[in-house]
């Protein structure tokens, strides 16, 4: 193939593809080049038994911003999306514990209640307030144009609007660890294990570790619901995503090649030129946009001598360990629990019911040993999505939190099916006879994530969203423009400021930067 | 009593006794009001076994600002600090890791285990040095409130905005000590397990944190910003041990007329209204002036010393959120010789002086740290304590008898609130876990000692008033620093309640022997009363 693209597109996850079909959109000839022979990386759906899907990673989609939909028009695409129930119930040593998307509960005391709804309530505030930071770019300090300055004044506006009372609330909570948050507010360990482990999400972080307070707001975006609100699926798994966005780029004059892994990418004179790939195949092109890791695409498809040494050791430093595996079941009957309605299953069920529980999960893994309890958060999308199964099997997705990246003394090989063992006992010890009504299972660790999808240490936000790896410092510091050093080199994952999950975001803004710098004179 | 006083000063510690000593060097009559038989709060020296000095709680000094020491002539009145020589780990293969005072000989040393460390140390020195100067000022700088749009504070963000303008290159560095943690900060740089453990170990020094835990790496410049006689990052030990410091501020607060009354515990704090008139002591006395300053914990001034009617919810609610977990212990003992550390046995018995002049540090690698801390989370002292050691004897020979010698061990962790059992039933397991962990690295240690004093955070408490027994009163962690410390609003050391204020560790820029809130909270007070 010997077309001339202007843009490359290393990696056809949802964020490549978004950048793509933007890019393509606004008349770029644009490829995306996948290693794997099917598109969507993390945001994939597994077949992983005969007419039996589900989601790989992300069981939901509640993240998506909505821009995405509208401007690609993604509903014509394909993509459908299905609720939930708007419960989340929380199993572990003590009662469970059943919380609606609004905040009720007949086992929480009143106060808890009106703390939970409080809480929301301010989360919500914060969350709007913040809205064009985490669902935008970042406004560009350095360039004191207008424009950033507005920008600017507009955020500082937004923040001061919430208040003499809220404003100061909110700077001091993005720092907090979760375990003061939820313990400076509510009494019930049920509760308060809940709401923080909405905040450790995919995270290198227990509660007792600062930072949780942002990763939390992250996690409730001003554009998604509540904390306790409802599951949204995508009819088909979250690949259904993945697949409209395919459409989409497609018909927008993208091309896309899957089993096209890049080796290299060619750079003259500090500018990128081309890629390589593994079988030496070179495309030529005016920019490449990496929506793979940052450290992988630096250190690895560059060669470094043509990086600034500081660089290349900030590159290596991106802290990227993932804490993260997914096991999926499908299984003929749903777990039966005492006390517990069947129903229950079509919200959000959380195995992990004090904040202790969360935290010595966390210890393990820290160490690079397997949890003795695992948290499960778990989904039965085929309540939902009937499209999922056959007729009478159910499908579960548990997201499972905290396994290592790596263990002090094994690899995963020898630990997976401890992993799975260990998953599957736990949801026994609460539906007892559960293990014998399972078909088949599968599971994905950290292992996978690097082996199969390319993804270093194996996290799913390609970068751990700690304070230091945030806003104007992710992915590197100073370089959260989705530029590089290398003129006509861009990032564009998830690497990438906000963040990870299924929100579009980061792909959607790089391809908004390659536009602007091809507007600008700085590329083509 | 029936003199007037412009401003009653509630408590003894060393803010207290600088906030009285810059009131009564502008002209204002000052009552100092402590509760124990000695000032100093938590900077005491005590004879607790005949001949040898404790200093019982602080033991290092870094942090004292510069303008205080000239501002209140503390030499005069007998402030001297004897440079501590370097920092020694021992590692457990026997080897020793020693960062001596001299950059050369701490070169050749790292050079001994990692070539590339002694590379990076010296641009790491470099980086603390500079970060350590941006942010340098902030610490003699009242914060300003950012949800007030007054000229003021719009005048306090810009002059901010300019500190900061002129060192753009550093910006992004102290953003990421800001936020990482102490480990990991750190090890972007170095290999050196030792050295790893022992530079990680500032970072969770007075703040319930681990190595790993995100914002340690702040604490960590908060302990690097050390100057004495202009010079970053010594730390020195003030002859005579901590009580030696409060007294020559007590001195100099004396000699500007503030008078200081101990054993003088207030119980309560009078209000009228929504201002303060004056307090009451433990005896009943009541003593009244214009202006008080509390120089205790925010917990304490607020909880115990006020009535809630008085106080507005929101502030009552903050104050209850205000972190002030006490993590540390310390460990004081009289030892009959030298330790014996196996990693100097290679060394002549006067070779090893210089080793042992400096701090030992009792963190081998990061991991030590991070599981001591894991401990503490869920309520247990550290079964393997981290420590910070000086034997301030060979220092300074008035501590001790002749031949004879004082140690002074900060431990962690040591929660103050404990899974099982009280502190009064755990005191001595933790003492005896700090020495078995001490003797993996100093096998004589168990024979040498004469007498053992453990603190853990309880009895700081109660000795020392101490909130919780947290040496900063208040931890160092973001949501509690600068605008936001104490409490969001009051970071001006002013208080809901007029004519009342604070001016202790609790305050901007927080704890240590620093001295800074106090001299801050005298100038605020000086220009409100003007």
């Amino acid at each position: 193939m010997t077309d001339f693209h202007d843009v490359v597109v290393i990696g056809g996850g949802h964020n490549g593809l978004t950048a793509a079909a933007y890019l393509a959109r606004s008349g770029r000839r644009v490829v995306v080049l996948e290693a794997q022979d099917t598109f969507g990386g993390t945001a994939a759906s597994v077949e992983f038994a005969p007419g039996t899907r589900a989601p790989m990673m992300f069981p939901t989609v509640d993240m998506l911003h909505p821009s995405l939909a509208l401007d690609l028009n993604l509903k014509k695409h394909g993509l459908q999306t299905v609720s939930g129930a708007a419960q989340t119930t929380v199993l572990g040593t003590s009662d469970p514990l059943q919380i609606t998307g609004a905040g009720a509960s007949s086992q929480l005391s009143e106060a808890d209640q009106r703390a939970y709804q409080e809480f929301e309530k301010l989360l919500s505030r914060i969350a709007n307030a913040l809205e064009p930071v985490m669902g935008g770019a970042l406004p560009e300090i350095e360039a004191a144009g207008i424009g950033t300055v507005f920008e600017l004044l507009t955020l500082g506006w937004r923040m001061r609007r919430l208040g003499r009372r809220d404003m100061p609330q909110a700077m001091r909570l993005l720092p907090m660890s979760l375990r003061d948050i939820v313990q400076e507010r509510f009494d019930d360990e049920r509760l308060q294990a809940a709401v923080a482990w909405r905040g450790l999400t995919a995270s290198w972080l227990g509660p007792w570790s600062p930072g949780g307070g942002y990763t939390l707001l992250y996690h409730r975006p001003a554009w998604g619901g509540p904390l306790f609100g409802a599951p949204i699926f995508a009819v088909g798994g979250s690949g259904n995503v993945s697949d409209a966005l395919v459409s989409a780029a497609k018909e927008a004059g993208a091309q896309l090649r899957s089993s096209a892994r890049v080796a290299r990418v060619r750079v003259d004179e500090d500018r990128a030129v081309g890629v390589v790939l593994e079988d030496g195949e070179e495309i030529p092109c005016q920019a490449v946009m990496s929506a793979i890791d940052p450290r992988t695409t630096l250190t690895r498809l560059l060669d470094t001598g043509w990086l600034d040494p500081d660089y290349v050791a900030a590159a290596r430093d991106i802290r990227m360990r993932g804490t993260v595996a997914a096991v999926r079941i499908a299984a003929d009957s749903l777990p039966q629990v005492a006390g517990l309605d069947e129903s229950a299953w079509a919200g959000r069920v959380q195995i992990g019911d004090s904040l202790a529980y969360l935290e010595k999960s966390f210890d393990a893994a820290k160490y690079g040993l397997l949890p003795e309890r695992p948290i499960l958060d778990i989904t039965v999308p085929s309540l939902t999505d009937s499209t999922l199964a056959p007729a009478g099997t159910h499908v579960m997705h548990a997201w499972v939190q905290y396994v290592p990246h790596a263990f002090s003394d094994s690899t995963w090989d020898s630990k997976r099916d401890m992993l799975l063992k260990s998953v599957i006992d736990t949801i026994n010890s609460h539906a007892p006879g559960f293990a014998s009504s399972i078909q088949h299972v599968d599971v994905t660790t950290p292992a996978d994530l690097e082996v199969k999808l390319g993804i270093q240490g194996g996290h799913p936000y390609h970068g751990e969203l700690s304070m230091d790896q945030l806003l104007y410092m992710r992915p590197i510091a100073g370089w959260y423009d989705h530029r590089t050093p290398i003129v006509g080199l861009y990032l564009g994952g998830p690497g990438c400021h906000p963040g990870g999950g299924i929100t579009g975001i980061p792909g959607k803004n790089a391809a908004a930067r390659i536009k602007a710098d091809w507007n600008g004179g700085r590329l083509g | 009593m029936s003199q007037s006083y412009d401003v009653i000063v509630i408590g003894g510690g060393h803010n207290g006794l600088t906030c009285a000593a810059y009131l009564g060097r502008a002209g204002r009559r000052v009552l100092v009001l402590e509760r124990r038989h000695l000032v100093g709060g938590a900077g005491v020296t005590e004879e607790l076994y005949p001949g040898f000095k404790y200093t019982v709680c602080s033991y290092v000094v870094s942090l004292l600002r510069p303008q205080i020491i000239a501002d209140l002539e503390l030499p005069k009145y007998g402030f001297e600090l004897l440079p501590l020589d370097g920092t020694l780990t021992p590692m457990r293969n026997g080897d020793h890791l020693m960062r001596w005072h001299d950059a050369g000989e701490t070169r050749l040393e790292l050079m001994r285990h990692s070539a590339a460390d002694a590379e990076a140390y010296e641009h790491f020195a470099m980086l603390m040095y500079h970060l350590g100067k941006t942010i340098r000022p902030m610490l003699s700088m009242t914060p300003p409130d950012p949800t007030s749009l007054a000229p003021a504070t719009l005048a306090k963000l810009a002059e901010i905005t300019r500190i900061f303008g002129k060192r753009t290159d550093y910006l992004y560095d102290l953003a990421k000590l800001m936020t990482m943690s102490s480990g990991d900060f750190v090890e972007q740089w170095f290999e050196t397990p030792a050295l790893l453990g022992t530079l990680a170990s500032s970072g969770i020094i007075g703040t319930f944190l681990g190595p790993r835990s995100p914002g340690s790496a702040y604490v960590m410049l908060h302990h690097y910003m050390g100057e004495i006689d202009g010079e970053f990052r010594a730390w020195g030990l003030p002859r005579g041990g901590m009580g030696a410091v409060s007294e020559s501020i007590a001195s100099a607060a004396r000699a500007h007329g503030a008078q200081i009354r101990t054993e003088a515990g207030v119980e309560r704090v009078l209000v009228e209204g929504n201002r303060v008139t004056g307090v009451v002591l433990e005896g009943g006395e009541e003593i009244h002036a214009q202006v008080l300053v509390s120089s205790l914990d925010p917990k304490r001034t607020f909880q115990k010393l006020i009535e809630p009617e008085y106080l507005p919810e929101e502030f009552r609610t903050d104050i209850d959120r205000y972190k002030i977990r006490g993590s540390s212990g310390k460990v004081n003992l009289s030892l009959d010789a030298l330790p014996d550390l196996i990693c100097l046995r290679h060394l002549s018995a006067d070779q090893r002086i210089p080793y042992l002049s400096g701090a030992i540090s009792i963190s081998p690698d990061i991991e030590h740290l991070e599981r001591a801390y894991d401990d503490a989370k869920y309520g247990r002292h550290s079964r393997n304590p981290y420590m910070d050691i000086v034997i301030p004897s060979l220092i300074d020979p008035t501590m001790a008898p002749p031949g004879k010698h004082v140690m002074s061990i900060f431990c962690a962790y040591a929660p103050y609130e404990l899974a099982e059992g009280t502190w009064e039933d755990n005191r001595e397991a933790f003492g005896d876990a700090v020495i078995d962990t001490l003797a993996e690295f100093v096998p004589n240690i168990k024979d040498i000692i004469l007498h053992r004093q453990v603190l853990s955070p309880w009895d700081m408490e109660q000795k020392m008033g101490l909130t919780q027994g947290n040496i900063f009163h208040g931890e160092l962690t973001l949501e509690q620093l600068f605008f936001l410390r104490p409490v969001p609003g009051y970071a001006d050391f002013t208080t809901p309640l007029r004519r009342l204020y604070m001016c202790g560790s609790g305050c901007h820029p927080g704890g240590g022997i620093m001295g800074a809130p106090g001299q801050l909270a005298a100038q605020r007070i000086i220009t409100d009363t003007t």
